[in-house]
């Protein structure tokens, strides 16, 4: 193994202070970086149209991502989900049970490697979105129930290192997920990220961020960063040669 | 008194007799001590009768009666003689010489051997012998008849002493004999013996006689230095330390500095340096070293010569060590994040047999973070620790859309081309920045497998499906079933890939596995994925970034993953030379026991689905590992089971490099597998050939027997055994005329002179 010391002593002779450079880009469009939107039945799935292109110009803009514009909306029982290893999975109401095929699709899905962003953009603890989608998630990991991320998941170091869940409302101060050996396949906020990221025609932010107004809605954009990152390297801060930076950052 | 005189005497004379004992009747004590009493009675009593008289020859009475008395105690103790005709003949003793390797060591001027068939004739031992039956037998590992004229033309080469089995042998050969000693010559090289603390128990096996033990040797003068009792681990695994540890015996050189190096295959390592203060000391050595790449090396703990020294024979020992993987260690780098770095990424990390430190490039230079520096996960990337001192921890190194600027400078692809070329693997999978510009000219554009495009790089976008090639059908890393055609047609199935790096045609040597079915490089199809190698490295390039289609992309579209699985599992283990990415293994055995000795090589060739591979061509070969001309080898063709064997007779003892070489129709190596051999030899014989008089002395005293100095005085012996009884006759000195004609005449001549005297 090459050791956590090993590498404390390599970094502590590092000449180039930061992983930055030259901006890499795919060869072609669908080799970007690339968020597809959940498509279901019944309620909206998209209560926030613009979100998802505000949030990918963000990680443009913060990282070396090279992200796509073009969110495919997606069925959960369509292939085509397999595209897309990363899916937004929004809505302000309730929605009809998912069929048995978008149930085994989409746990496949999951199961193989692809994120779900679930997204409750009700606004309000008690929503009829939270019940639909606790519900669906029990059918699709019985074994691994939605439950609170810890503070030391690497969602929250993924590439900022976070100490609060931003959004449009401050309904849960946490996030929550499903956790397998390998990755946490659902991510679940409900302070409505997408309204947090939104803009209207004009460029003016859809919705006021509170209670805790821009810093609130900075909160949300690096959320919304480090869930692209988490889905792109997974457990990559987890790794030794990082913990002991973030560590020392974090106390 | 002689024993004729004695035999003449009781008539017996004139029959040779050489031995006369006296014998009388047995009784038991207390019968012996009434009869002496009752004796005594009488004679007190006789002497009674005649006390106070004048009138009578009271002298002679009591002389009468005394040798009356004496005679009836004669009659009834009734002595006999017995008489013994005896040979004398000459006492038979055993001589061993010694004539082990040892003993051609010069202490001197002279050969231990030639000393000692010198000291036969010697002042010690010629007379000695020559008065004596002397079976005379030679001894190394085992004891064999020979004559005092016989040692004259043998020549001491047994590569073993083992003075307790030639004795325990010579107890068997000599049961049916008395031995009155055995002569033991030599150097008292026999380490074992001289290790074990008590002889006794030892003794019961060997002939009941004393050991006259002479040393041949001189130790006082003897010079050598030795590296012994070596011990190190067959097994290790790279980059875990290998310990050697041995001992350096040094005799007569006190304060000489002496250098022990480490060397493998040849190549020093590590040294030592120690200098005894004594004139016999034993320096423990020990080494401890890290091997960095795998195979099957020679390592041996050698000491150069020193003038003077009895023997360089024992300056050396080897090791033969098999150095595996425990894991394969990979240094992933990546541009950017995306899809094809992080399913890559997963599939490494799921890998038990991969250590994987990957290293992405999360943020551009300009790119507004929007926080302070220490917001931010992110980390220092030490690429010049990486591209120095740390590049030869990985096996494989892996650049997944990396480009150069900024981060690589020319000594850092310089470093990466020799870490390849010293047998590292190397591999560029497909981005914007892969196969660029910038690696134009590089010392990595030397090492890749594929020529980079010119006049200057660019990508297509267009999805394509790559067309596996012949060589791909067949070849480790995309071979997906054994039978080639189900390969293709799964490879066909796959999912089209979009965009790819646009390059220029195979370099020599290189094979292209897939293919893009519409550009061409040169007029050839256009290489996707290439495999190739530079110096002993292996080399690896992939013109895509949306390789994750064929699985994660796969797997949702009704097919499996497993493709990918399969393609990056092989290819991390080909490029790293895994052992189970060979299509040809070696195994070897025999080695011991005495030259020349039979050994076997059978390479067990297999197809890319580890099936046995029938029919395929493979030469097998036996070298010295110091060069040279192979002892044997042997070109063929494999059975059914996949195996080809050789058979060959090594005559010397050393170090052999065994090789198998599977090879195409045309000659051309596929693979190869290789092992180092011991074959048998010297062994301990000359491991430490001090002279061990001190052993000599305990085989002396363990045995009642003495230790003998070549020209020194002639041993002494108790040999009663030389006597062998002959004819017996046992002649009673009682039972005869004179001792009852005695008797009655004294009787006769008491009563006379007492009826003369008055008496009654």
């Amino acid at each position: 193994m090459i050791g956590r010391r090993r590498f404390l002593g390599l970094l502590a002779g590092a000449s180039v202070a930061s992983l930055a450079g030259p901006r890499a880009f795919a060869i072609g469009p669908r080799g970007r970086f690339r968020i597809a939107r959940a498509l279901y039945q019944g309620g909206n799935s998209e209560p926030h149209p613009d979100a998802l292109r505000r949030l990918a110009w963000e990680i443009i803009l913060r990282t070396s991502v090279d992200a796509d514009y073009d969110f495919p909306a997606v069925r959960l029982d369509d292939p085509a989900l397999f595209a897309t290893p990363l899916v937004y999975l929004s809505g302000d109401r309730g929605f009809n049970p998912w069929s048995e095929a978008e149930v085994a699709n989409f746990r496949r899905y999951l199961t193989l490697g692809g994120l779900a962003l679930v997204d409750d953009a009700a606004g309000r603890p008690a929503s009829d979105f939270n019940l639909s989608i606790r519900r669906e998630a029990a059918r699709l990991f019985p074994n691994a129930p939605l439950a609170r991320l810890p503070d030391e998941h690497s969602i929250f170091r993924s590439y900022y290192l976070l100490r609060r869940v931003g959004g449009r409302v401050l309904v849960s101060p946490y996030l929550e997920g499903v956790q397998l050996p390998a990755h946490s396949p659902i991510l679940y906020c409900r302070n409505d990220l997408g309204g947090a990221w939104a803009r209207d025609a004009l460029g003016r932010w859809s919705a006021d961020c509170v209670p805790g107004g821009e810093s609130q809605r900075q909160a949300a954009f690096q959320l919304g960063v480090n869930v692209a990152l988490y889905a792109l390297t997974l457990d990559y801060k987890q790794d030794q040669v990082h913990l002991p930076f973030i560590r020392e950052r974090l106390r | 008194m002689s024993a004729e005189w004695l035999a003449r005497l009781v008539g017996e004379g004139g029959q040779g007799w050489s031995r006369a004992r006296l014998h009388v009747r047995q009784f038991e004590p207390w019968m012996l001590a009434a009869i002496l009493a009752v004796t005594v009675a009488a004679v007190l009593l006789a002497a009674w009768g005649v006390s106070g008289r004048r009138d009578v020859p009271r002298a002679a009475l009591m002389v009468l009666r005394l040798v009356a008395a004496a005679l009836v105690l004669v009659l009834i103790l009734g002595p006999a003689v017995e008489l013994e005709r005896a040979t004398r003949r000459k006492s038979h003793v055993a001589v061993l010489v010694d004539v082990s390797r040892s003993m051609s060591l010069d202490d001197g001027g002279k050969t231990r051997y030639a000393e000692a068939v010198a000291a036969l004739s010697g002042p010690a031992l010629k007379a000695f012998l020559d008065g004596r039956d002397a079976d005379v037998y030679t001894f190394g590992a085992g004891l064999k008849p020979s004559t005092r004229e016989g040692l004259e033309t043998t020549a001491p080469e047994e590569t073993a002493s083992d003075i307790g089995a030639a004795l325990a042998d010579l107890a068997r050969r000599q049961q049916d004999r008395d031995l009155a000693a055995v002569v033991v010559v030599s150097d008292g090289g026999d380490a074992a013996l001289a290790a074990e603390g008590d002889l006794s128990a030892r003794v019961g096996d060997w002939p009941r006689a004393p050991i006259l033990a002479l040393l041949a040797g001189d130790a006082a003068s003897f010079k050598d230095v030795a590296v012994v009792h070596p011990r190190a681990q067959s097994l290790g695994f790279v980059r875990h330390a290998l310990s050697f540890e041995a001992v350096l015996a040094v005799r007569g050189l006190a304060g000489r500095k002496l250098v022990a190096t480490l060397k493998q295959d040849g190549a020093p390592v590590q040294s030592q340096e120690l200098t005894p203060r004594s004139g016999a000391e034993e320096l423990p050595l020990s080494f401890s070293f890290t091997p960095t790449r795998p195979g099957t090396f020679l390592y041996t703990i050698e000491v150069p010569p020193v003038e003077g020294e009895a023997t360089l024979d024992n300056n050396l020992v080897g090791f033969a060590v098999t150095v595996r993987r425990d894991q394969i260690r990979v240094l992933l780098l990546a541009g950017r994040p995306s899809w094809d770095v992080r399913f890559l990424r997963s599939q490494l990390k799921r890998d038990p047999n991969v250590d994987l430190v990957s290293f992405f490039i999360l943020r551009d230079p300009d790119d507004p973070a929007g926080v302070p520096q220490d917001e931010l996960s992110l980390i220092p990337f030490p690429v010049s620790e990486l591209f120095t001192s740390a590049l030869s921890e990985f096996d494989v190194v892996i650049f997944q859309d990396f480009g150069r600027r900024q981060f690589l400078t020319a000594t850092h692809l310089e470093n990466l081309r020799r870490f390849v070329e010293d047998g590292g693997g190397f591999a560029m999978i497909g981005g914007e920045l892969s196969f660029g510009d910038d690696y134009v000219g590089s010392p990595l554009e030397a090492i890749l497998p594929v020529a980079l495009a010119t006049p200057r790089a660019t990508t297509d976008a267009t999805a394509f499906r790559p067309v596996l090639t012949a060589a791909g059908r067949r070849h480790y890393l995309t071979r997906l079933d054994p039978d080639g055609a189900e390969t293709e047609s799964q490879w066909n199935a796959l999912a089209q890939l979009d965009g790819v790096n646009v390059v220029g045609p195979l370099k020599p040597g290189s094979v292209a596995l897939l293919e893009h079915p519409r550009l061409k490089a040169e007029g050839r199809p256009m290489p996707v994925l290439v495999v190739g190698s530079a110096g002993r490295g292996r080399t690896l390039a992939l013109t895509v970034d949306t390789g994750w289609y064929w699985g994660f992309r796969e797997a949702g579209q009704g097919g499996t993953n497993l493709a990918y699985q399969a393609l990056w599992r092989n290819a991390v283990r080909w490029l790293a030379h895994d052992d189970g990415s060979k299509f040809v293994s070696l195994e070897v055995s025999g080695g011991s026991g005495t030259l020349p000795v039979k050994s076997r090589l059978m390479a067990r060739t297999r197809r890319n689905d580890y099936g046995p591979l029938a029919g395929g061509r493979v030469t097998l070969s036996l070298t010295p590992a110091s060069g040279g001309a192979a002892v044997g080898s042997a070109r063929g063709v494999t059975g059914a089971d996949g195996r080809f064997e050789l058979e060959v007779a090594v005559a010397r003892a050393g170090f052999y490099r065994a090789r198998a070489v599977l090879e195409e129709a045309d000659g051309q190596a596929v693979d190869e597998d290789e092992r180092l051999l011991a074959v048998g030899g010297e062994g301990e014989e000359l491991a430490d050939p001090a002279p061990r008089p001190e052993l000599l002395a305990r085989l002396a005293a363990a045995t009642h027997g003495q230790v003998l100095e070549a020209s020194g005085r002639p041993p002494r012996l108790d040999e009663a055994a030389s006597f062998r009884a002959g004819s017996a006759r046992l002649v009673p000195l009682w039972d005869n005329a004179y001792v009852l004609s005695a008797l009655l005449a004294v009787l006769a001549g008491e009563w006379w002179l007492r009826r003369r005297s008055g008496l009654h």
